[in-house]
């Protein structure tokens, strides 16, 4: 065996210094690559460097995916002065992961021809590195100055891709208008962060949320105040009812792909970001269970029922989307009460949250891909734009009805995964397993499974209304043009993914032995 | 110096910055009243910093970062609001940018998309 | 007099003088007083941040707030001088009309209520906390020294996605200003 020499050992000792420096962060790397390479050719706008940093960012995205799952499965959970990195922060830069490698598909389909691509590919990426870092931070200052970095690098995105969206100078400058409402509504709940932040500093040094919830500083009411001001910021930050104004107007107005950002990039960092505070929200939610239960289902019930009776009087295909996102969101907002009301625990809640975010991302994009084609190609997102789509498409409508019916709930899909853990807990109460239950949180119990079941029924009838409209008779004069062959395989692929993920779902909740897959989804935290 | 005093000043400045960042419909006024806040969250953590705890690094790292960051933000903003001017008077100046606005469009039926 | 109460005294003028130029700068109409008040608020906050012997903190940001002051101020001389205004009679007009239009009064109701909210949250929860606080009987001022140190040795990530960030921002830049090329 050859004896390494002195210099050699020396070498190997940086390496792994470097190694354990750069940890976390090995995810970033191919990013950071990626950006360091496109920025040479940030100002051109040829056909060929275009195609080559699209395959650079691609391939960067697919590194980062894989380095992630690999890491965390070599060396589990990680935790430092800034840093923590487990399963949940695993998961959760998966999803943005998986997000981007989609929005980078749909830009490099739809928006090839702007001279801006390249320029929007680099910032893109970069924002990738941001709220990666924001998912694994663990100090309140890599948490705030990551987030502000994201916002800055989204909103850089949002005025790049809406740049030169309409031909019509007077619409150009009105959705920057709008697109200037939206990020001061963000940096309005960054500054409540930063003062939120600055009371718990005045009541602790401590410098993260554990370290907090680990001492007897956190009944203190300089740091309650504090929390209270993050909470607030984390309720401007997702547009919930009733200031959901700004997302409304720019949802409506802005291009169609600034909408995969502002749903699968800016709606999760701020779900992320509930999650950070999560434990911390769990001790008040302890301490005031009635209090705060009581204020979760009236923001559910103003949500879930807002959202689907917006979307039930709309006949904008993209107000409907904008709306049931929003009632998707005051569902997972549903199941911290359920934690209040001792109906579920903590792993289930978390994993609802971030289920209802997968159910959400596997019907979105690729109903995205259709029907905001439609709307480029005639001109309207009017939904009878949409009319007799299936009969004239019929492998892209029976593929995009089966992902509507997941997003529904319907068994055997993803979708059911999810409503079925939604309204599980209620199927034990009125069992009558919780007779010993004050009359106060009965009443309640009973008022959250009211909503429970009309958001999910209410979900349910929007979907059939869109998929009624699909399956109509068309217009004459309703001529969609083909799909690019892209779309085929890619709406294909999301198909069988909703359909795996939910049959073996489904197997595993009625306890049916699937030898030939290892991993529990429905018990994944 | 009393700290509950100087602490009643920034939270002053604060409630007055979130009076004026929903109620007033001028860019330039709400970009003033999310200052005020930014200057409300700088006492706090200069005065906890200097009656709390005897050397405060981390309080004046935080401000000194957190104000890079957050400044950079509002730059852009106003970069990209200045850069788009459309040269009429009206359209630029008196436009309303409330950023909370509540209308039926938001919770019922359709809405205008030429509102302006 | 002695110097405890001195150093007092002027920290309290300075914060009501903050306040006040906050105040004015919100209430005024004239976009440039509105500017001149601001920025006079920002140099109430440097002093305040050198009265609070942490004025090594702001000086950095106070170059990006001077930039930005200055963007702010091109911005509005920008609108004031170059912009096409309407006949004023008419205008005038249409500004009585609606100011206790509806929706203007629920603006200000809502906002108030809000307010409202959040002061009393501050004023109930941070009460008690005065009362029970142990203030530190001596400190020392932080250098930059010490602060570099801080940021070298804890937040060196920090540091290069700032750094990153600035490079990304001129590519943004020049994306926008080419905007403008467009526009002309």
């Amino acid at each position: 065996m050859k004896k390494r020499t002195g210099g050699e050992k020396k070498r190997l000792k940086m390496n792994n210094i470097l190694i354990d420096l750069v940890y976390p962060f090995y995810g970033n790397l191919p990013l950071a690559g990626a950006v360091l390479l496109s920025v040479f050719f940030g100002l051109s706008y040829r056909k060929g460097l275009k195609i080559l940093v699209i395959i650079i960012a691609i391939i960067a995205v697919l590194a980062s995916l894989f380095l992630n799952i690999f890491y965390f499965s070599e060396t589990e959970n990680f935790s430092s002065y800034l840093f923590k990195f487990g399963f949940l922060q695993t998961i959760e830069s998966l999803i943005v992961l998986f997000s981007a490698l989609n929005i980078l598909i749909f830009l490099s389909i739809k928006r090839f021809d702007d001279r801006n691509l390249i320029k929007v590919i680099i910032i893109f990426i970069f924002s990738l590195i941001c709220i990666n870092i924001f998912i694994v931070s663990k100090n309140f200052l890599m948490i705030f100055s990551s987030l502000s970095l994201f916002l800055i690098c989204f909103f850089q995105l949002l005025s790049l891709l809406n740049k030169s969206s309409s031909d019509d100078g007077h619409l150009k400058y009105s959705i920057k208008n709008y697109i200037i409402r939206f990020v001061l509504v963000a940096v309005f709940s960054l500054l409540l962060i930063l003062v939120g932040f600055s009371l718990i500093f005045g009541a602790t040094d401590f410098k993260d949320f554990t370290q907090i919830l680990q001492s007897e500083n956190i009944d203190n009411t300089m740091m309650t105040a504090g929390i209270i001001l993050v909470f607030l910021s984390i309720y401007f930050y997702l547009f919930i009812f009733p200031f959901q104004n700004a997302y409304l107007k720019l949802g409506k107005r802005c291009e169609p792909t600034s909408l995969l950002f502002i749903w699968f990039l800016y709606f999760p960092s701020g779900i992320f970001l509930f999650l950070k505070v999560y434990d911390i929200f769990i001790h008040f939610l302890d301490k005031n269970s009635q209090v705060v239960s009581i204020i979760l289902i009236a923001i559910s019930i103003l949500c879930i029922l807002g959202g689907n009776i917006g979307a039930v009087s709309s006949k904008s295909l993209r107000r409907i989307f904008l709306f049931l996102f929003l009632a998707v969101i005051g569902m997972s907002v549903l199941c911290l009460a359920y934690q209040g009301l001792d109906l579920m625990d903590r792993q289930r809640v978390v994993w609802l949250i971030v289920a209802n975010l997968l159910t959400c991302i596997l019907f979105y994009f690729p109903a995205f891909a259709i029907f905001f084609d439609i709307e480029k190609q005639t001109g309207s997102d009017y939904i009878l734009k949409s009319k007799g789509f299936t009969r004239k498409n019929k492998f892209l409508g029976i593929n995009l009805i089966i992902l509507m019916f997941s997003f529904a709930g319907i068994i055997g899909t993803t979708g059911f995964l999810t409503r079925f853990f939604y309204l599980k807990p209620h199927l034990g109460f009125f069992s009558g397993n919780n007779v010993n239950m004050a009359e106060v949180n009965s009443v309640l119990v009973l008022l959250a499974a009211i909503i429970s079941v009309i958001g999910v029924l209410f979900i349910l009838a929007n979907i059939v209304r869109v998929i009624v409209v699909l399956l109509k008779t068309p217009d004459c004069d309703n001529e969609v043009k083909r799909f690019p062959r892209l779309y085929y395989p890619y709406i294909l692929i999301y198909t069988m993914l909703v359909l795996f993920i939910g049959i073996i779902g489904s197997l595993q909740i009625f306890n049916i032995d699937i030898s030939f897959f290892a991993y529990d989804i429905i018990n994944v935290f | 110096m009393n700290l509950q005093y100087i602490n009643f000043f920034s939270f002053a400045l604060f409630i007055i910055g979130v009076f004026g960042t929903i109620y007033c419909r001028k860019f330039l006024s709400v970009i003033i009243s999310l200052q005020l806040i930014v200057i409300s969250a700088m006492i706090n953590f200069y005065s906890f910093g200097l009656f709390i705890y005897q050397s405060s690094t981390w309080g004046l790292v935080f401000v000194l970062i957190s104000f890079i960051s957050i400044y950079l933000l509002f730059f852009s903003i106003v970069f990209y609001n200045y850069s788009l001017q459309t040269g009429i008077h009206d359209f630029d100046v008196k436009k309303d940018m409330r950023i909370f606005k509540f209308e039926k469009a938001d919770w019922w039926g359709e809405e205008k998309t030429e509102d302006e | 007099m002695d110097g405890k109460v001195i150093l007092g005294s002027i920290n309290y003028f300075v914060l009501g003088l903050i306040l006040l130029f906050g105040i004015l700068a919100l209430s005024l109409r004239k976009q440039r007083k509105k500017l001149t008040f601001l920025f006079l608020l920002f140099f109430c906050s440097g002093i305040i941040s050198y009265l609070f012997f942490s004025g090594i903190a702001f000086i950095i940001p106070g170059i990006i707030i001077l930039f930005f002051c200055v963007l702010l101020f091109l911005f509005v001389f920008n609108q004031e001088f170059f912009t096409f205004k309407k006949k004023h009679g008419a205008a005038e007009k249409n500004i009585g009309r609606h100011r206790f239009a509806a929706g203007i009064l629920i603006n200000i109701f809502i906002s108030i209520i809000f307010c409202l909210g959040i002061a009393y949250l501050l004023f109930i929860y941070t009460r008690g906390y005065y009362l029970g606080v142990e203030l530190a009987s001596s400190f020392s001022i932080m250098g930059m020294s010490g602060i570099t140190d801080d940021i070298g040795s804890n937040y060196i990530p920090v540091a290069f996605i700032i750094i990153g960030m600035l490079t990304v921002s001129v590519i943004w830049f020049i994306g926008i200003l080419k905007n403008r090329g467009d526009k002309n």
